[in-house]
């Protein structure tokens, strides 16, 4: 209620209840709500503060980021590095690493129960660790890269084109259609050929001299070739586009050929390719010359001298080396069946645990879902009767960023997404459903869907714009940094960034029950207090993922230190952790809504329960948005209060706060009151030059 | 003294916003503004209408469900729908015109 200036009774501008959360305006937001708050609870009982527990930290042992965590039956904890470390965090949350993957890590991870074995992508493999519980306990087997290259059996590959059908459907041209597990070796497949074709020193481009194949897979790992009789020369086979761009040339030395066998010829890198392109036979999207220094081998055809039918294999690797380097993954129902779902780039992978030891193709499913080209899955979950696929857009250069994304949602029956929303915002990260609403941030904000048209901008996460910032920022929020715990949205904001503004740390999103309003605020910071990257010798400061388990919850970190050694650890919130080390609050600016006018702030005074051991309570001012005037004293053991005078008062613009510590404390320290007594000197003129207050 | 910050009748615009006036293509055509400042010097805060999140989500799962109308009749100017719901608003005619749940195939 208003009051009028002849109103000669002392302002006291109160804070009594919390529930409005921290506002993204320094003056105006919802009722009861604050401008910064760090390490207090103000959600499960509004009327108060509390500080909460801090993060400790459990280890240090560790040589990467943890990006993805699971837990066992039993209750053991496993997480896999960026840097492809995989590590066993045992009940008492002591930090082992198991092994080391073939490559750096993917941010996914999938216990699967039955099977008790745990599927961990790494860059271009998945590896396979069980079993954990059962089988032979305590010594679990680490199957490297268990998921590698697997060769083509589509008729693209390995039947020859039916110029009467239009179709891949000629001649097989090995067995490799009638093997019933996956191949990942040519000792598997015995061939067709029967024929041979003269290799010669140098190929032209036309339709006789180029072997023309339709791939079902990618990226091409190699492709083995069968040499009838090796000659003498040494052997170069060169893969061309369908516009013969050269997309590899290898060569092997004669000595290392071998006649009557297949010869790998492996590319040393993922080739990209199109997969299931429309394709016309002899004008398909791929082929590959063979050539030798010296004219005097063959290779195995089907037809004689008919380079077109020559037997080869095609191998591709199992995932997609991507420019973000993950590989999220989750389990999936769907009407068609159970899927382990992997983001493979710009494909959605799945397995329904077909055959862990080889599985065929179509039980390993590269690419069960074409996204945008382009697109890379930074982000899975489920909602309702979809999964929904994240994609970015993702530069090599960090600071020239696509601006890119969308969300795919499939019901797992299709050959295509069911339906997609674009994100031109920005990449969606982190993308998590909680209470079947689907949350992700783009671009220093939250976002929502739960079943409409378009996606709901929630609040701001950090940042709206970062005009002014005087930097690129390039700000990457890991697929596994939201989670859920005590019925609130846990925001591990962000995984890493160059903007110095922001604030690394586990922000809070949600209610206590249905009457009081959605909140927000910065509820865990790192147990070691760093919060902002370059700043203060810290660099690459990193938050890998975030995860809770019941009343556990796992923050895993890293940063390089002022000396230039990098540390990796793992902090926990539990019901052990004491409270928070540091914990801050600060309010609304007030202005009465006459921000012409002057006023006199005199007394400050902080309202709290009996004042426990082990915290220190410092309350500050800020006149007219300068410097911060501190408190010199702090409340003894069993105090309730502590009052501070204002001094000089005069202000147009007045804020508070307090900064507070502990150290020993076991039980929060619980404050109930907040108040700051104004002045309102009705008699001063109301418009004056500043300069004159 | 009362103090404005406290009082929490400033919710209740959320049942109207949620079923009149927050559509997915305009946005929030309720909202209110904070009115121009009146001169007087306030003892609180300036506060603005808490918007749910829940609201909005329930009003476009309302207005936008995911299950399209399922059978329409080639030439015909009405489609037949089967409607499971558990409430429906039905016009003076009898015609469902606003649907909570969804439209069974």
């Amino acid at each position: 209620m208003a009051k009028g200036f002849k109103n000669e009774e002392r302002y006291k501008i109160h804070n009594q209840y919390f529930e409005g959360g921290v506002s993204i305006d320094p003056k105006i937001g919802v009722a009861n709500s604050f401008y910064q708050s760090q390490g207090l609870d103000f959600r499960s009982v509004p009327s108060q503060l509390s500080v909460l527990p801090g993060a400790r930290t459990v280890a240090i042992n560790l040589q990467d980021t943890i990006t993805a965590m699971v837990q066992d039956v039993n209750g053991v904890r496993y997480g896999v590095g960026d840097g492809g470390g995989f590590y066993r965090i045992n009940t008492s949350n002591v930090v082992s690493k198991v092994a080391q993957l073939d490559s750096n890590g993917a941010a996914g991870l999938y216990y699967n129960q039955v099977t008790d074995q745990i599927y961990i992508p790494s860059q271009t493999t998945v590896s396979l660790y069980g079993q954990v519980t059962s089988g032979n306990p305590g010594n679990p087997t680490f199957r490297s890269a268990q998921f590698g290259k697997s060769a083509s059996t589509a008729p693209g590959c390995v039947n020859l084109f039916d110029l009467s059908s239009g179709y891949y459907a000629g001649l097989s041209r090995n067995n490799s259609q009638s093997i019933t597990t996956g191949i990942t070796s040519t000792s598997q497949v015995t061939t067709n050929a029967t024929q041979t074709y003269a290799l010669k020193t140098t190929y032209a481009e036309n339709v006789v001299e180029g072997c023309y194949f339709s791939p079902d897979i990618e990226p091409f790992y190699s492709i083995a070739v069968y040499i009838a009789a090796k000659g003498t020369g040494n052997w170069t086979l060169t893969l061309h586009d369908s516009v013969n761009n050269q997309l590899a040339a290898q060569t092997i030395t004669n000595a290392n050929l071998t006649s009557g066998a297949y010869n790998e010829f492996v590319f040393g890198k993922q080739i990209r390719a199109l997969v299931n392109a429309a394709q016309t036979g002899k004008n398909s999207s791929y082929h590959f010359h063979l050539t030798s220094t010296v004219a005097d081998g063959t290779v195995g055809t089907i037809n004689s001298s008919d380079f077109t039918s020559t037997d080869f294999l095609l191998f591709a690797y199992r995932l997609v080396q991507t420019n973000n380097g993950w590989h999220p993954t989750a389990f999936f129902n769907s009407a068609s069946g159970s899927f382990l779902c992997i983001g493979n780039g710009p494909y959605l992978s799945t397995y329904n645990f077909g055959n862990d030891t080889n599985p065929l193709n179509s039980m390993w499913n590269r690419h069960a879902l074409t996204l945008n080209l382009g697109h890379e899955v930074c982000g899975l979950t489920t909602n309702n009767q979809y999964l929904v696929i994240a994609t970015e857009k993702r530069s090599t250069t960090a600071n020239r960023n696509f601006q890119e994304g969308a969300l795919y949602f499939w019901d797992g029956t299709t050959a295509q997404p069911n339906f997609k929303i674009d994100i031109p915002m920005g990449a969606p990260y982190g993308v998590y459903t909680f209470n079947n609403v689907t949350y992700f941030c783009v671009g220093g904000s939250l976002y929502a869907w739960s079943g409409g048209q378009t996606v709901i901008k929630v609040r701001k996460l950090a940042y709206q714009n970062t005009d002014y910032l005087g930097a690129v920022d390039s700000t990457i929020i890991n697929p596994n940094m939201l989670t859920s715990r005590y019925s609130l949205l846990m925001i591990g904001y962000p995984s890493t960034t160059t903007n110095v503004n922001i604030n690394y740390g586990v922000w809070s999103w949600g209610t206590v029950e249905l009457s009081f309003p959605n909140s927000y605020g910065y509820s865990y910071s790192l147990a070691n207090n760093i919060q902002n990257n370059n700043t203060g010798g810290i660099t690459n400061l990193k938050i890998g993922s975030v995860y809770n388990f019941v009343d556990t919850m796992y923050i895993n970190w890293s940063y390089t230190d002022a000396g230039g050694i990098t540390r990796y650890g793992v902090d926990v919130v539990d019901n052990f952790s004491t409270p928070a080390t540091t914990f801050n609050w600060q309010s609304l600016i007030y202005d009465g809504t006459v921000i012409y006018k002057t006023k006199i702030g005199t007394r400050y005074k902080i309202k709290f329960n009996s004042f426990p051991a082990g915290y220190t309570l410092t309350p500050y001012y800020i006149l007219d948005r300068g410097t911060p005037v501190y408190a010199t004293n702090t409340p003894k053991v069993g105090d309730t209060d502590i009052l501070m005078e204002v001094t000089p008062g005069r202000f147009k613009e007045i804020q508070w706060g307090f900064t507070g510590t502990s150290s020993g404390a076991t039980q929060p320290l619980i404050i109930s009151g907040i108040t700051m007594e104004i002045e309102p000197i009705p008699d001063e003129v109301d418009l004056r030059k500043d300069s004159q207050s | 003294m009362n103090n404005e910050n406290n009082e929490t009748f400033k919710n209740a615009p959320n049942m109207s916003l949620m079923f009149t006036m927050y559509s997915t293509t305009f946005g929030n055509g309720a909202f209110q503004l904070l009115p121009p400042p009146t001169g007087n010097m306030e003892d609180g805060f300036p506060s603005i209408p808490y918007l749910s999140l829940e609201a909005i989500i329930y009003q476009q799962q309302s207005s936008n469900p995911l299950s399209a109308p399922s059978t329409v009749l080639a030439g015909a100017s009405a489609g037949q729908q089967v409607i499971g719901s558990t409430q429906t608003a039905n016009d003076a005619t009898g015609i469902p015109r606003y649907i909570i749940g969804n439209q069974a195939k």
